[in-house]
């Protein structure tokens, strides 16, 4: 047998087996390099890549979280894109050291623990508040998750929840820590400051010629004028030309007469009295006439209508009151009736009308004619009506011809002007961003800087700045940006100099103050002899303004916020000296700073406890986040974000 | 070569192979077995180890959540005797000497520390050990604090030990010394609440280079 075997070893079976660990290698080796070229990852730690697929996944999940949080308040663009994106993939990243780490040091959280976990999920219990299995089984299939890998993650969680409590939630404050804290974040410091206001020193500055001049010089890119362009233009615009037709008034007074019935305030209404007979089952359509046809007869033998109504009528509402139905305009009754009703003169009966009810008899008894707005109140909309009707037609046909001729002549207006009798107009400057009244439009500005027209020397394209106003226009003028000559720039130069040399000379008295005050000179004093700058007593301060001692009084001036910085910034002063500096304020101010004294609070037993809490809260934050810098700065990171697909 | 041998004398060949060799291809494979097994069993007793550490810690979080300090002392006895080789037994370490600080015995958390510093590695050895040198410092032993920080290095906790030796040579009377270390502990990237600390303590010992004057 084994004979058997080797004779044909050479054979078939040798080089199906060859051929199999062939094919095997081969299809290996191009898997490896086909998802490498593909798709890049954006990420990998430790050699594990961060593929596309879990970036994308989680920055969606990033994006829905903000939703949720923000609701209607989130818009897409809220937050740098940027920034984002590599926040997620930064979370990621941390993720995966974390897993490894807890893989590694064999932080597995036990089965049971991971089992109370999910029966506390709220999404898995029923409407009896009770862990349904089915409920939980469903769920993870519609998500398309096996209870396994669920499981798996979820244990993953609670693992890293446990090692985050370790740290963040096991961080104390020594005693001695927290009388630091307080004493620092309660001490209270005695200060005044000698204040030389920038404003002061503008009047008595001078400003030489040669330093405007240097100035200018030295800036000559802040004193460029703007690119601005002067355009001539033709304006088709048919409001205005409507403006211009007279019309007169017995034209429309005539168009007043004739469209009457659109001037009504009132329509005409009409009272009348009727007499019904139904048709119905029990009587038909000639019964009905019939009948009325006798009384009609009996009224015209002089029996009142309003009786014969009580009698007859089958309207009971209208019989009792003699069949009257009180006033009515065309609106309200049925047609046929209503047709009858006002082609009737007052005081006449009708003969036997049709309606849906049945046959009438009317009377009417009064008419109120109908009321019009009177021409004074429509003259002018009647007017403007005639005037647009006069040159719409017109309007259209010039608008034809402007398009032609502005586009056969393109070296000129001058045919538009004489072919169409408009007249030639003529801008101001304006410049890309725009000027006034018809040059703040966007249609016009960007056609008058288009290189059609700024460069080729072309008429515009007809501009439609309504479908009923169009406009063509030229270069007239171009002024490209330039230099401003330093005539034109000087008084804001002598401003911005008079102002720093204001700063200068307040700063260089601060100075001399400030060697004064060290030297034992009394602020107040220092300020009557110099006749500079005003002294303040602020008195204790704390550290930020809810944590002055009192309503600090200062006369009446704000504690401006670089002098409470530096307040407690300067030394501690020994006793009957004083840490004296100067601080430059915001707005250019100067002030010379003294510290007299420095005085330590007590802080009562419940703020005490706050800050333990907070203080240990933060530092055990702080703990936990230092130790995923540890993971990081342990691991081999290499970040690709340009790979990151939009 | 032996390309012409018939059948019989093939099997004639392998018997006296297997006589000469087949102990030796016996005691092999129960060797090579009985490791395969032993690992499995020895990563099994691992895992099991962990869960049933892992379940303590638990009620440990839930001592430190409701404030029960007798829980987490208790609890923690048990991990730090029996589940020694375990990285909650460390994570528990942390959790006791917290508890400890609490109430005041700061010797007993000084322990823990020291067993977590001698137990643990990476990040909680980091934690550990800053929060001993603290307790050490807070004690007045500046020395042994100072031993123990010695020329530790960190980039995650980079920050928290300069801020700590600045704190030490500040207690050492070392002005100068401690001014810089804050300052390169700021640098080092701080925020919150622990920033602002900081930055009261760099505040608060400003260089008085003639900024002070006799009134």
């Amino acid at each position: 047998m084994l004979q058997i075997i080797r004779d044909r070893a050479q054979g078939i079976i040798v080089w199906t087996i060859v051929g199999l660990i062939i094919i095997t290698f081969a299809l290996f080796g191009m898997s490896s390099y086909l998802s490498g070229s593909s798709v890049k990852a954006i990420a990998s730690v430790d050699g594990k890549d961060i593929s596309q697929k879990d970036f994308q996944q989680a920055y969606r999940r990033y994006q829905d979280r903000l939703r949720q949080m923000l609701g209607a308040s989130y818009r897409a663009d809220m937050f740098n894109p940027a920034m984002v994106k590599r926040q997620v993939l930064d979370g990621l990243i941390n993720q995966r050291l974390l897993t490894s780490y807890l893989d590694d040091k064999k932080i597995f959280p036990a089965d049971q623990l991971v089992a109370d976990a999910i029966q506390n999920i709220p999404a898995f219990k029923n409407e009896q508040g009770q862990f349904s299995k089915q409920r939980y089984q469903e769920l993870l299939s519609r998500q398309g998750m096996s209870p396994a890998g669920f499981e798996a993650d979820l244990a993953r969680d609670i693992a890293s929840q446990q090692l985050s409590t370790a740290l963040a939630k096991t961080a104390f404050v020594t005693p001695k820590e927290l009388a630091l804290y307080q004493r620092l974040k309660h001490q209270q410091r005695d200060v005044g400051y000698l204040l030389l206001e920038k404003k002061a020193y503008l009047s008595g500055t001078k400003v030489n010629d040669a330093d405007i001049e240097k100035y200018y010089q030295a800036h000559l890119a802040d004193f460029m004028t703007q690119e601005r362009v002067k355009v001539n233009y033709v304006e088709l615009d048919l409001a205005k030309r409507a403006d211009g037709v007279s019309i007169a008034d017995a034209k429309v007074q005539e168009y007043y007469k004739a469209n009457l019935a659109n001037y009504v305030k009132q329509a005409e209404q009409r009272r009348a009295s009727h007499i019904l007979i139904n048709v119905n089952k029990d009587t038909d359509d000639a019964a009905a006439r019939a009948k009325l046809q006798t009384i009609l007869a009996e009224y015209k033998a002089g029996k009142s209508f309003a009786a014969l109504a009580k009698k007859y009528s089958q309207d009971p509402g209208s019989a009792k009151k003699g069949g009257d139905l009180g006033f009515f305009d065309q609106k309200m009754m049925d047609k046929a009736f209503t047709k009858a009703a006002f082609s009737l003169k007052k005081g006449e009966v009708s003969a036997p009308v049709k309606s849906r009810f049945g046959y009438h008899l009317i009377l009417v008894t009064d008419i109120k004619p109908a009321q019009y707005k009177p021409l004074d109140e429509v003259k002018a909309k009647i007017k403007h009506q005639l005037q647009m009707a006069a040159v719409e037609q017109q309007f259209y046909v010039d608008a034809e011809k402007l398009d032609n001729l502005s586009y056969d002549n393109a070296n000129s207006l001058t045919s538009i002007v004489d072919q169409l009798g408009l007249p030639l107009e003529h801008s101001n400057f304006f410049t890309r961003q725009g000027g006034q009244g018809l040059f703040a439009n966007r249609k016009i500005i960007e056609a008058a800087y288009s290189d059609d027209v700024l460069n080729q020397g072309h008429n515009s394209a007809v501009i439609e700045i309504s479908s009923t106003h169009l406009l063509v226009l030229r270069l007239a003028e171009h002024q490209l940006a330039k230099q401003k000559p330093l005539s034109d720039v000087r008084p804001v130069i002598v401003k911005k100099l008079q102002i720093e040399a204001a700063i200068q000379q307040a700063t260089k008295d601060a100075d001399t103050a400030m060697q004064a005050l060290r030297g034992g000179m009394n602020p107040s004093t220092w300020s009557k002899e110099n006749k500079k700058g005003q002294w303040y007593e602020a008195g204790f301060i704390g550290r930020t303004a809810s944590l002055d001692p009192h309503a600090v009084k200062e006369n009446k001036r704000e504690l401006p916020a670089a002098l409470r910085r530096k307040a407690f910034q300067l030394p501690q002063p020994s006793k009957g000296q004083a840490s004296i500096e100067v601080v430059s304020l915001a707005d250019g101010d100067r002030a010379v700073l003294v510290l007299h004294s420095i005085k330590d609070v007590e802080v009562d037993a419940r703020t005490s406890t706050q800050y333990r809490q907070q203080l240990q809260s933060a530092m055990g934050q702080a703990d936990y986040n230092d130790f995923i810098q540890e993971l990081r700065a342990g691991a081999d990171i290499n970040i690709h974000m340009e790979n990151v697909q939009e | 070569m032996d390309t012409y041998r018939t059948d019989d004398e093939q099997a004639e060949v392998i018997k006296k192979w297997w006589l000469e060799n087949g102990r030796a291809v016996v005691t092999g494979l129960v060797i090579g077995i009985a490791v395969v097994v032993g690992v499995r069993y020895w990563f099994q007793q691992q895992k099991d180890m962990s869960h049933k550490a892992s379940e303590l810690y638990a009620k440990i979080e839930s001592g430190l959540a409701s404030s029960d300090p007798g829980s987490v002392l208790s609890t923690g006895q048990l991990l730090l005797k029996d589940y020694s080789n375990t990285t909650y037994a460390a994570m528990a370490g942390l959790a006791m000497a917290k508890e400890e600080v609490a109430a005041d015995k700061n010797d007993l958390a000084k322990d823990h520390l020291k067993w977590v510093v001698e137990h643990a590695d990476g990040g909680l050895q980091h934690a550990a050990r800053l929060r001993l040198a603290r307790l050490l410092l807070n004690d007045g032993k500046l020395k042994e604090a100072d031993t123990l920080l010695g020329g530790v290095k960190s980039a995650g906790y980079a920050s928290a030990y300069d801020e700590l030796r600045a704190d030490i040579a500040l207690a050492k009377g070392e002005k100068t010394q401690a001014r810089e270390l804050y300052r390169l502990a700021l640098n080092e990237g701080r925020s919150g609440l622990s920033g602002e600390f900081l930055k009261m303590k760099i505040d608060n010992i400003a260089a008085d280079n003639q900024v002070t004057a006799v009134k």
